[in-house]
């Protein structure tokens, strides 16, 4: 639009007391936002702008003082069509280091709701928030953001996929396996958990026959199989334990937790755990506040494994 | 006084005889402008002073150059605003037309966020995501400046967050201390204890578990940080003491193998300081707790050993032994 034209929605402003370079140098910034332009193409606009050619000189001049000050524009080569891209420019949103604070303090506290759907279209808002800052703010903002959750790592599409199948699904899952790399698993879908904030798939895994929870942030591909519904084998492993001390005082009880017992002393717990592995976890993660009082089976497996760990600080001695 | 001052007398459509050199230094004078008004209020003079600071600013300019760019951003769709602060005009943005992109959900999500800050009842965070959701509108184009209001309007109708409206009180006095900067003098009930303890505590933040509220502070005594639940606070009272936030550090080494050292994500506070050719991680951990440390290190089971400082490994050994006497 011609700048006489913006005029008319601004009557008020005297013509004869406006910076025209400025006008062109922000008129620059705005079109470049928008998309990549050529020397030739930033002529045109500025022509339509103002009925006169600047030559590429001029562009170039313009060019450069939005650079000196902090705009980053890729200057034009072959690789990006000869255009000049903007990166950006410090005349937009930002955030100071007590609202980048403010927002992980949100986020921090956030994680620790069963919401996981609000989680992610929260962490995306600040995602698609923080590529229109061009300090380091948003830096500090993103590493804070790997260390505390995966969930900007996960592949939203899939989960998305995911979310349309019903429990008791099959699929087939192309999983990034930390161990082995890419690998396919055949799966029956049970439910999503949001936990520490990770997102999981909880589901039976049938190469392995067992319960299973993988990463959702790993998960690259879903391919449901057209077949009759499987039964849902829900072969979970209840166990019964005693917590005191620290680990007493500062209960919470979770949606697989069931309170036998209650006093200022103990809690005597039975909660329901979809594999051993998660079992194993939970339980060591009380260390010596904490007793599992049945299965046996359980109490042997407990006891293995401290008996491992032990072994480990004997060698290292 | 009058120096690089550019009097338009010209049409604005009869520029071929400006001189681009020197409208370029203006323009970027202009731009330095919007930069200092586009991060915090600013007077006239704050502006002037910055353009004696930059060395890539010659001359001296008057109140009636900074008029001149208030009009030209003003014409480019900038809502330039003035506030009297203590008796000084200072300017600001009040409206960009550098405009953020953010779809609608980014915006309902946003909404849900301030209704889910209220819910904390922490009045500080509930001020500065207001801020914050401020300052994101300025950037929002005409439409979705309305979408934001009417989407926290409705959010309050619709979004309902566990409520912690039985601890307000509770973490409105503590929020007040932990302004004021002062440490605490906490009375709290400790079940296994079956008695009330007093802890002075320099308090830090507040965390929320399911609906259980605890106050996470450091105790100078124990040199260690500590969580106590809000619900067992009997009495909170200030002492004279002065939060110094230094709580003792101590970095820990520890070996993390197999599946879990390849699916390990860092936390905070975490370095990686080698990576041995069997994938196994060596981490380097600065601790504020090391009872918290201690019981992560127990559920990584046999897939982690402290490597150092020795008076942990030991306090791992004993740990271990003394859940082992559960099953003998």
């Amino acid at each position: 639009m011609r700048y006489a034209e913006l005029h008319k929605y601004k009557p008020e402003i005297n013509l004869n007391n406006v910076c025209i370079t400025g006008c062109r140098t922000i008129s620059i910034l705005k079109w470049l936002m928008k998309e990549p332009l050529s020397e030739k193409e930033i002529s045109e606009k500025i022509y339509e702008a103002e009925s006169n050619r600047i030559s590429s000189d001029s562009t170039g001049l313009y060019i450069k003082t939005l650079r000196q000050l902090g705009c980053i524009i890729e200057r034009p080569i072959n690789q990006n069509n000869y255009k000049y891209i903007l990166k950006s420019h410090p005349f937009g949103f930002f955030l100071k280091k007590d609202e980048i604070n403010t927002l992980n303090t949100l986020r921090e506290n956030l994680y620790n709701l069963d919401d996981w759907q609000f989680v992610i279209a929260f962490e995306l808002a600040l995602k698609n928030l923080l590529q229109n800052i061009s300090d380091k703010s948003d830096k500090v903002f993103s590493e804070n953001a790997n260390v505390m959750s995966t969930l900007l790592r996960t592949d939203l599409e899939v989960i998305n996929e995911l979310k349309k199948l019903y429990k008791g699904q099959l699929v087939i899952l192309n999983y990034n396996s930390p161990t082995s790399k890419s690998k396919m698993i055949k799966f029956i879908i049970d439910k999503f958990l949001f936990e520490n904030g990770a997102l999981y798939l909880c589901g039976y895994n049938m190469d392995k026959e067992e319960n299973q929870c993988l990463r959702a942030d790993r998960i690259l591909q879903a391919t449901p199989v057209p077949i009759q519904k499987k039964p849902f084998k829900t072969s979970s492993i209840s166990v019964s334990y005693k917590l005191t001390g620290n680990a007493r005082n500062n209960y919470i009880q979770s949606s697989i937790d069931e309170i036998i017992e209650e006093n200022d002393d103990f809690i005597i717990i039975r909660s329901t755990f979809i594999n051993k592995f998660r079992m194993t976890q939970k339980i060591l993660n009380y260390a010596n506040e904490c007793e599992v009082i049945e299965p046996e089976k359980i109490r042997l497996t407990i006891k293995r494994k401290l008996q491992e760990m032990l072994k480990n600080y004997e060698r290292l001695s | 006084m009058k120096g690089y001052l550019e009097i338009m007398n010209n049409d604005i459509n009869d520029i071929s005889s400006i001189d681009t050199g020197k409208k370029t230094e203006a323009a970027y004078r202009m731009l330095r402008f919007l930069e200092a008004i586009n991060k915090d209020l600013c007077s006239s003079s704050d502006v002037l002073r910055n353009f004696e600071e930059d060395k890539s600013i010659k001359g001296l300019f008057s109140d009636g150059t900074i008029n001149k760019y208030i009009s030209t951003l003003k014409l480019m769709g900038f809502e330039v605003e003035r506030k009297n602060v203590n008796g000084i005009n200072k300017y600001f943005i009040k409206s960009s037309p550098l405009n953020i992109d953010l779809s609608e959900n980014d915006i309902i999500a946003l909404s849900m966020g301030f209704i889910f800050i209220k819910s904390l009842h922490q009045k500080k965070l509930e001020r500065k995501y207001t801020q914050i959701l401020e300052k994101i509108n300025i950037y929002l184009p005409e439409e979705d400046k309305e979408k934001l209001k009417k989407c926290i309007e409705l959010s309050e109708n619709i979004f309902k967050f566990n409520t912690y409206e039985k601890y307000r009180k509770k973490i409105n006095l503590i929020e007040e201390h932990i302004d004021s900067g002062q440490t605490l003098s906490i009375t709290h009930y400790v079940p296994s204890e079956k008695d009330k303890i007093t802890n002075i505590i320099e308090p830090d933040k507040f965390k929320y578990y399911e609906n259980r509220v605890f106050l996470l502070g450091y105790d100078p005594i124990s040199q260690e940080k500590k969580l106590i639940d809000l619900e067992h606070i009997d009495r909170v009272s200030p002492t004279c003491k002065r939060i110094r936030g230094c709580s003792k550090i101590t970095e820990v080494q520890y070996i993390l193998k197999g599946r879990l050292a390849k699916g390990y994500t860092l936390k905070e506070n975490d370095r990686i300081k080698s990576r041995k050719e069997t994938g196994d991680l060596v981490i380097i951990s600065r601790l504020d707790n090391i009872d918290m440390f201690i019981k992560k290190i127990m559920r990584y089971g046999d897939c982690c050993e402290v490597i150092s400082p020795k008076f942990i490994r030991q306090k791992i050994v004993d740990t271990i032994e003394k859940t082992l006497n559960f099953y003998k």
